[in-house]
């Protein structure tokens, strides 16, 4: 079996170097080349996973790629998935899938006439404990759900992810998308009716966009014979000196039964004369690898991705969505009309 | 005039509630709880059922009486563990023979009936404890501590979460405990308020108006004066025995975390077959008497009656919670936020039962 030649454009998210590291990890996959409208961190990232740097756009897609994964400012995903739609023919787009719907719907629309597959980068879905959740709602163990209370908290990121014109939005645009995915994943229905509550600047007095969000909202069909509520925290609430990232959890609450998910509770706590703050050693899978890993999959068996751009699209309609309600005061209703 | 020798607890209600006082009364009287609080005695109990009444007088071995009036003539106290709706002609009418009155949360069914509790309290210079135990647990007034101290800096995102099965009995009775907001819930929304100061604005989604048979689950939104945000969520939905509660307290330079899911400090494993989890679950996170939420609630409202210091909790401070969870529950039945300052319900809309607006 020939190696999969893989590129990634733009280091400007950090997941990049998750999935520059994982594609190094994976069998017979390749990183071919790398490309970033910042030559700088392109170049550092190039020597730092030993490809190539590719000096310009145009060069870097006539690589003969079998797949690009694109990590570029959320603004930025739209050009970067035309300018490789057509000739590359899968790609791994970061989420959120981009900053307005006209934006993506051009974007699937793009990738629709060039016969590219799209996928979207949601790792939620490839986390073990969140596999577990969905078997056991798919085999109806829960009986019928009642509620979801979901968290996606993080710590303030800096740098682009607090610009709006570049990520589209703070907290609410940043973690919305991922508990979204995984609910519509896990139960095949779609969100129908979204309230939120949204704060700039509360814990982070000169950032400038929402680091606060909590939004409610229910889910209808699929899965589900009633409607489900479900609330979800998307804020930047763990402070600098907080031992891990944040975290994923939902709490599915049914007729049958209640199941509770810490998505990355498999840890181990490291005290240590060298760190100021005790730290988290993370022992659980790795679901940037197993992203990564399916996406090649996709690629070799030629298949449609596992998560598509219509998956991307419909998860940025919620965190669009929740920022009208929070702008209104009330409940949004999706799709629109 | 105010007896300065033993006070005598008179306890109307002799439910679930009613054990757990008596029990920390003659704790408190037994170990006189770290130097606070004066002598104590049961005076008796009171239950419009009788035999209950008499039950449980037995059981802590004192007085039963048959008529109201006859426990408030013979103490200096009245604890009231009614169910919610009976609480304010109780309460009222221990004020009326001028005593001093503790009563279990929520404060009254109504706003209305909490007014007139407030109201009849202060006219007849009776002293009014709100028992929001919530405040007297050690990870709560530690989540308190933390913020009043500056270490979480300034009020950020405040989530609490309480849970059980359905309680069943009175309390699933919406007329009489008003679902789980106002029964369970208003815990935390207290809390929320005692961390985070007023609240603004509530949006709520639940299961209370659904008719689902022994079962009701709520999800509540909420602003801050202040700008911060909270989201409290109750349930009455989980499987039977299973009781959870978490809280976190979020602020520009910090965060308070806990919650029940933390590793006890005492772990049990049985063989199959043997009937020990029951003994584990009294084992698993045990307390001195001393520090048991409910005994420092008590020793509390004793300490105040008798210095006139102020509760924890006032009146109006409970009646501001109240009026919070009626507003989350009207929220949950209308489908939209609701602004505090424009909410006023009647006594009728929340005794209004479950038909859907």
């Amino acid at each position: 079996m020939s190696n999969l030649r893989l590129g990634i454009l733009s280091f400007a998210h950090m997941h990049a170097y998750s999935y520059a590291a994982s594609i190094l990890a994976l069998p017979n996959c390749e990183l071919v080349a790398i490309y970033d409208d910042d030559e700088a961190r392109g170049q550092a990232s190039a020597e730092q996973y030993q490809t190539t740097y590719a000096d310009d756009l145009e060069s870097f897609l006539a690589n003969n790629l079998d797949g690009v994964i694109i990590c570029s400012e959320n603004a930025y995903h739209r050009k970067h998935v035309e300018a490789a739609a057509g000739k590359v023919n899968y790609i791994l787009c970061e989420k959120p899938l981009a900053t307005t719907l006209e934006d993506g719907r051009a974007m699937l629309e793009q990738c629709r006439t060039t016969n590219t597959h799209l996928q979207l980068a949601f790792p939620v879905r490839f986390a073990p404990p969140v596999e577990r959740l969905r078997s056991a709602v798919q085999a109806g163990n829960l009986g019928t759900l009642y509620c979801a209370t979901c968290t996606n908290h993080g710590k303030m990121p800096g740098g682009w992810f607090c610009d709006t014109s570049l990520a589209g939005g703070g907290a609410v645009m940043d973690h919305t998308v991922h508990v979204v995915d995984a609910l519509r994943w896990i139960t095949e229905a779609e969100v129908t009716e979204v309230y939120a509550d949204i704060r700039s600047s509360l814990m982070h007095p000169k950032v400038n966009i929402d680091d606060a969000g909590l939004l409610s909202f229910t889910m209808t069909g699929g899965l589900l014979t009633r409607p489900l509520m479900v609330s979800l925290d998307a804020s930047w609430s763990r402070p600098e000196a907080y031992p891990t990232w944040g975290n994923v959890t939902l709490e599915l609450v049914g007729s049958n039964g209640t199941l509770w998910v810490d998505a990355f509770k498999q840890y181990a706590t490291v005290h240590s004369n060298t760190l100021s703050t005790p730290e988290q050693h993370y022992w659980g899978s790795n679901i940037d690898r197993r992203l990564i890993a399916d996406f090649c999959e996709a690629i070799r068996t030629q298949r449609t991705p596992s998560i598509t751009g219509e998956d991307g699209l419909k998860a940025l309609e919620v965190a669009l969505a929740a920022y009208e309600s929070a702008q209104l005061g009330r409940p949004q209703h999706l799709p629109k009309q | 005039m105010k007896r300065t020798g033993t006070k005598r607890i008179g306890v109307v209600g002799a439910g679930m509630m009613a054990s757990w006082h008596v029990e920390r009364w003659l704790d408190l009287q037994r170990l006189g709880i770290a130097g606070r609080g004066h002598p104590v005695q049961i005076a008796g109990i009171f239950d419009k059922n009788q035999q209950r009444a008499a039950e449980l007088a037995n059981t802590y071995t004192c007085p039963a009486f048959t008529e109201l009036d006859g426990l408030l003539a013979a103490c200096d106290i009245v604890d009231v563990c009614t169910p919610t709706d009976q609480h304010a002609d109780v309460v009222v009418s221990a004020a009326r023979v001028g005593k001093d009155v503790i009563c279990e949360k929520p404060m009254a069914r109504s706003l209305q009936d909490a007014q007139r509790m407030a109201d009849v309290c202060e006219q007849a210079g009776v002293r009014l404890f709100i028992a929001h135990v919530v405040r007297f647990f050690s990870q709560y007034e530690g989540a308190k501590a933390a913020l009043d101290a500056g270490k979480l800096g300034s009020p950020g995102v405040i989530r609490l979460s309480r849970g059980g099965s359905f309680p069943g009995r009175w309390y699933g009775d919406y007329a009489r405990a008003g679902g789980v907001i106002l029964d369970l819930s208003i815990h935390d929304l207290d809390m929320a308020r005692w961390c985070f100061g007023e609240v603004t604005q509530v949006f709520a989604r639940g299961l209370t108006f659904d008719n689902i048979p022994e079962c009701d689950h709520v999800i509540i939104n909420l602003q801050f004066e202040s700008g911060a945000l909270g989201h409290v969520s109750g349930s009455w939905a989980y499987p039977a025995g299973k009781f959870v509660t978490a809280l976190e307290v979020a602020g520009s330079d910090g965060i308070y975390e806990w919650n029940g899911f933390a590793p006890d400090p005492v772990l049990g494993s049985f063989d199959a077959g043997s009937d020990l989890t029951s003994v584990m679950n009294d084992m698993a996170s045990p307390l001195a008497p001393e520090d048991d939420p409910y005994s420092k609630e008590l020793a509390h409202a004793l300490d105040c009656i008798t210095t006139g210091a102020p509760f924890r909790v006032e009146p109006a401070d409970a009646l501001a919670t109240l009026k919070l969870a009626l507003a989350a529950t009207a929220s949950v039945k209308q489908g939209t936020p609701i602004r505090l300052s424009e909410f006023s319900p009647s006594a009728a809309d929340v005794l209004d039962t479950k038909v859907l607006a």
